[in-house]
């Protein structure tokens, strides 16, 4: 399997729960934590695409 | 300033025009075109996704469902992540056979031209409450902010606005790949404003909340418990049932579905917008929960949905009601344009041109331009007229949900489209029906019953079940994908929809047949289609597709008929949708089929192949590897490969062919054998209709004015596989080698004549001088007489025998060979016995010509003696003194066995295997040179014959040598043309 293939689907299970992020809150950042989280899956999968487009 | 209706309506309209402006600079290139084209232009037009239910809605939704609004958003960013293997395959489609629509989809992969109307119907009925949800947010909006506000008037003006920009913009011309440079741009800067409208909205909320109630921006517990509480939690089957509606979007929305496989759609920017355009998705999403809270705060909880309009009004801010409204208008604008248009096309290819096709004799474009521009007003106006019925009681999330839950029964569909060829089109509409007609009963009806009954507002509740509209995705959408199961399990696919589902199923290999077509030729395609489509049309289409293909009008190999009937009917379904379109190709450019045909269009296979080996992976990859490595290795033989299928098409044609027949690979393959030129096509075609496996024939070459030599091989197997494989090599450098050897045998021959030659001539003159002699004595005439007839024929004798050495010495050396004449095979053994009697030898032999004089060969006469001369020659060599060799000859229906016989002492079993092969003697050295029974070998095959011999000839006896000649008689022989 690809590895940009397996990055996505890694990333799949948060994008299903993001909403349910909150619960994880530690610290001060709770109601944008989902976005923070967010951020990161978008920049995953930036990189993901990257990959394949080497490929 | 309390902004009233007709100052907002003012500056709508204002807004608009300044929309109209933007796109018809960019259509007329008063913009740059860097800027117009720009990749982010055409990922900011995905923006038209966040309607009126974004600006507005999403408020609304997180106050009933918190978190659970992101679903609108982050199911968006779900379906872009997985684009490769979601929207990669439907963008190939989409583009390979001008696809416009999910209608046009669903008809084409289920080849059913009610799979593509009931779509339409489908998409239709759950976008309307979508678009009166815009109108909706327009007045709604203006309704706040002036409550005297008549909204119809307002929403009726406003639509005929968006309906003129959609027929301006998107309807003005017909084409099958037709573009909107000025709308994409005018949504790319509706989007954009929108989202700047937003972010500074939801700044200013949060700068409120930071400021009014010291809130710690990000911490939510510093949050006031007032706001808190009204948020309820998120059920996971909410969130859930949300996010299906919303990861399907990209494929079920039309106005996405536009956007992202028709409109200069393209891979590289598929895979800009996976990863840059949930950017925009989190922006967006990002200012919904301050405007919320600040709302909850300054506002209430009525109307959390327009938060974002009155925070303005609550904070005394008018530049930003005037921001608010604006945003709004313009995320509504958008939507309702492009979904118009997308809609306007579907109708017209599955609910008009179905059952109305339009005049041929007059401009059909033109008819088709002003059809779709009818029905985007049709569309407009039933968006309109929902609107009024609905009476603005219903919220807009309500609105929203109840589209998207229509719009994802489509779903199954698509899934088994692209991943199931079980799918069939009785099981799709069946799913469809079942999925509609609960949706229908659990969510529109009630829609509109309950605008009936309520006049004021209603929350997002739909029934006295908060939760029945999640339940009620789940049921319709379950039940949809159970019935879809199992009626395509349990009812039999037709063969037309397996070849679709052939080309649409991503694991699937789309396998063409190889048929001919009933029209030969181009201009045949134009007057097959002059019927349906009228001459200005035919000719249109027909040129167009051949323009597409890099084909000339004259195009006539079949291969490439093939690729042009595709291309039309793609073309013709990018017009009128891919039922119509397959119909009329079906209809008026049929293949001729005769009885079963399994044959695989190969050379299709391998171009397709071609196209997608940068995709492959894993063991795929590298059996296409090798794939590429054995076609390389074909091509670059150095010999002639042509690989022929039974009915004639030419599948391979390699370098080396190319290069010795002067036509090209790209003439010849796909073409059949009968287009080659005449010559070639003679000669394969004999070679093909013979039952020997090798042929070696005489061509003109191209190149100059003389000839070559091929020779032609094929298998021995009867059929094959994939037809027939032949081999053509280049024989001139050998043929002139062998003629250079035959002439010097045939001097070789002379010199070893010389002797006898001298003696035989001499024989004479000296008769002759002593003739002359008694001359000088002779007293009477009678005696003059008789001694001038004897000087006569002993001079007879002597120019017979330098006549026959000059004739054998000629034969073979001119250029200019004759063609082979019918000669006396008699006459052709008497000429060579006559040449060797004329050597002294030690051991005189017998000769006994036993050949029939009736028996007529084709030949070169001084070529064939010269083998009699071989085999004569070492039959003498060979006897004893006083012996006899017999030359017989036997003749049968078509060829003539003729055997020369002697009694010498035989060939050894070994060496019979090898007396033909070049330079191998059993003679002295200086006896002899090895090549007389290679040369006799030789030109025996030129006349078509074989030569073998057996030895012992005697069995009894264990001695003598029999050589066998079989050569074809005269009246049978084929000719090669030249």
């Amino acid at each position: 399997m690809p590895l940009s293939l397996l990055l996505k689907l890694l990333i799949l299970p948060i994008y299903l729960l993001l909403p349910f992020t909150l619960n994880w809150s530690l610290g001060p950042w709770p109601w944008l934590l989902p976005f923070v989280i967010w951020i990161v899956l978008i920049l995953v999968n930036a990189m993901a695409e990257v990959l394949r487009s080497r490929r | 300033m309390e902004p009233n209706w007709q100052l907002l309506l003012a500056a709508g309209l204002a807004y608009l025009l300044l929309l109209f402006l933007s796109a018809y600079a960019a259509e007329r290139a008063w913009l740059p075109k860097s800027l117009v084209r720009h990749p982010m232009v055409r990922l900011l037009a995905l923006g038209v996704y966040c309607s009126a239910w974004a600006f507005y809605g999403s408020v609304g939704m997180a106050a009933e469902l918190g978190y659970g609004y992101l679903a609108y958003y982050v199911g968006l960013a779900i379906a872009l992540v997985f684009s490769a293997v979601i929207l990669r395959p439907v963008l190939e489609l989409a583009k390979n056979y001008q696809l416009a629509s999910l209608a046009d989809l669903f008809a084409f992969r289920y080849r059913s031209r009610w799979a593509g109307l009931l779509t339409t119907l489908a998409v239709l009925l759950a976008m309307l409450p979508m678009l009166a949800l815009q109108i909706q947010a327009i007045t709604d909006s203006i309704t706040l902010l002036d409550p005297n506000t008549r909204a119809w008037p307002v929403a009726l003006l406003i639509c005929l606005l968006l309906l003129l920009f959609s027929v301006l913009f998107g309807a003005r011309d017909v084409s099958p790949t037709e573009q909107h440079p000025g709308l994409i741009f005018a949504l790319a800067f509706e989007s954009l404003f929108k989202l700047i409208a937003l972010l500074v909205l939801g700044g200013v909320a949060l700068f409120e909340l930071l400021d009014n109630w010291g809130m710690d921006v990000f911490n939510l517990n510093s949050v006031p418990p007032e706001f808190v509480l009204t948020t309820p939690a998120l059920q996971p089957v909410q969130w859930f049932s949300l996010l299906l509606m919303f990861i399907s979007a990209p494929l079920v929305l039309p106005h996405l579905f536009q956007l992202l496989f028709r409109e200069d759609a393209d891979l590289p920017r598929i895979r800009l917008a996976s990863w840059a355009f949930p950017i925009y998705l989190l922006l967006m999403a990002l200012p919904v929960l301050p405007l919320l809270w600040a709302g909850q705060g300054l506002l209430g909880p009525d109307n959390p949905e327009y938060y974002a309009l009155g925070l303005g009004m609550a904070l005394d801010k008018p530049w930003m009601v005037w921001l608010a409204f604006l945003g709004g208008l313009s995320a509504a604008a958008g939507i309702t344009v492009l979904a118009a248009i997308a809609l306007a096309s579907m109708m017209l290819n599955h609910l008009v041109l179905p059952f109305h096709k339009p005049r041929f004799d007059r401009d059909v474009y033109r008819w088709l331009l002003w059809v779709r521009r009818l029905l985007i007003g049709v569309v407009v106006i039933l968006s309109y007229t929902l609107y009024l019925f609905l009476n603005q009681v219903q919220s807009l999330s309500s609105l929203g949900i109840i589209a998207s839950t229509g719009l994802l029964q489509l779903l199954p569909g698509i899934l088994g489209l692209l991943f199931w060829s079980g799918a069939n089109r009785k099981g799709y509409l069946a799913g469809l029906v079942v999925g509609l007609a609960v949706w229908a009963s659990s969510l529109l009806f009630p829609m509109l019953t309950t605008s009936l009954d309520f006049a004021e507002r209603l929350p997002l509740h739909f029934a006295m079940n908060h939760d029945q509209w999640s339940h009620t995705t789940l049921l319709s959408l379950g039940l949809n994908t159970l019935v879809f199961i199992l009626v395509s399990v349990f009812t039999k696919t037709p063969r037309d929809e397996q070849e679709a589902a052939q080309t649409c199923v991503i694991t699937s290999v789309d396998r063409r047949h190889r048929l001919p077509l009933k029209a030969l030729n181009a201009n045949e395609f134009i007057d097959a289609l002059r019927r349906p489509l009228g001459q200005i049309m035919a000719e249109q289409e027909v040129k167009r597709a051949l323009k597409q293909l890099g084909s000339p009008l004259g195009e006539y190999r079949p291969y490439a008929l093939r690729r042009l009937r595709d291309t039309i009917e793609a073309n013709l379904s990018g017009l009128m949708g891919p039922s119509v379109a397959q119909a009329l190709v079906d209809r008026y450019l049929p293949y001729v089929v005769e009885g079963e045909n399994n044959r695989d269009d190969i050379y299709f296979f391998e171009q397709r192949l071609d196209g997608f080996h940068h995709q492959l992976t894993g063991m795929a990859a590298e059996l296409d590897r090798l794939r590429r490595h054995h076609r390389e290795t074909l091509y670059n033989l150095p010999i002639g490969v042509c690989s022929l299928a039974d009915d004639g098409e030419i599948l391979l044609w390699n370098r080396v062919m190319a290069e010795m027949t002067g036509i090209s690979e790209d003439q010849a393959i796909g073409a059949r054998l009968d287009s080659l030129p005449a010559h070639w096509y003679d000669l394969l075609d004999s070679f093909l209709k013979s039952t020997t496996t090798k042929l070696t024939v005489e061509q003109p070459d191209p190149g100059s004015q003389g000839k070559r030599w091929f020779s032609l091989h094929r298998n021995a197997a009867e059929r094959q596989a994939e037809g027939i494989v032949i081999l053509l090599e280049d024989e001139t450098e050998n043929k002139m080698l062998e003629s250079e050897l035959v002439h010097s045998e045939r001097l070789a021959s002379i010199g070893r004549l010389a002797a006898g030659v001298a003696h035989e001539i001499g024989n004479p003159i000296t008769g002759i001088d002593c003739l002359a002699q008694d001359l000088k004595y002779a007293e009477n005439r009678e005696d003059i007489e008789q001694i001038g007839q004897q000087i006569r024929e002993q001079a007879l004798r002597v120019t017979k025998i330098v006549r026959s050495l000059v004739n054998f010495s000629h034969a073979g050396q001119d250029e200019d060979k004759s063609e082979h004449q019918p000669y006396s095979l008699q006459q052709v053994v008497q000429d060579a016995i006559d040449l060797l009697s004329l050597s002294r030898d030690v051991n005189p032999v017998i000769f006994i010509n036993e050949v029939p004089a009736q028996l007529i060969v084709l030949c070169d006469a001084q070529r064939l003696s010269q083998v009699f001369i071989n085999l004569l020659g070492n039959a003498r060599d060979a006897s004893p003194a006083n012996e006899v060799i017999r030359v017989i000859a036997t003749g049968e229906e078509e060829s003539v066995v003729v055997e020369v016989i002697d009694r010498g002492g035989g060939i050894n079993q070994n060496d019979l295997d090898h007396i033909f092969d070049p330079f191998f003697t059993t003679k002295e050295v200086g006896k002899g040179t090895g090549l007389g029974l290679f040369l006799a070998y030789s030109i025996v095959e030129e006349h078509y014959g074989h030569i073998s011999a057996e030895s012992p000839a005697f069995a009894t006896e264990g001695l003598g040598t029999r050589f066998i000649i079989r050569l074809p008689l005269h009246r049978v022989l084929p000719e090669v043309t030249s």
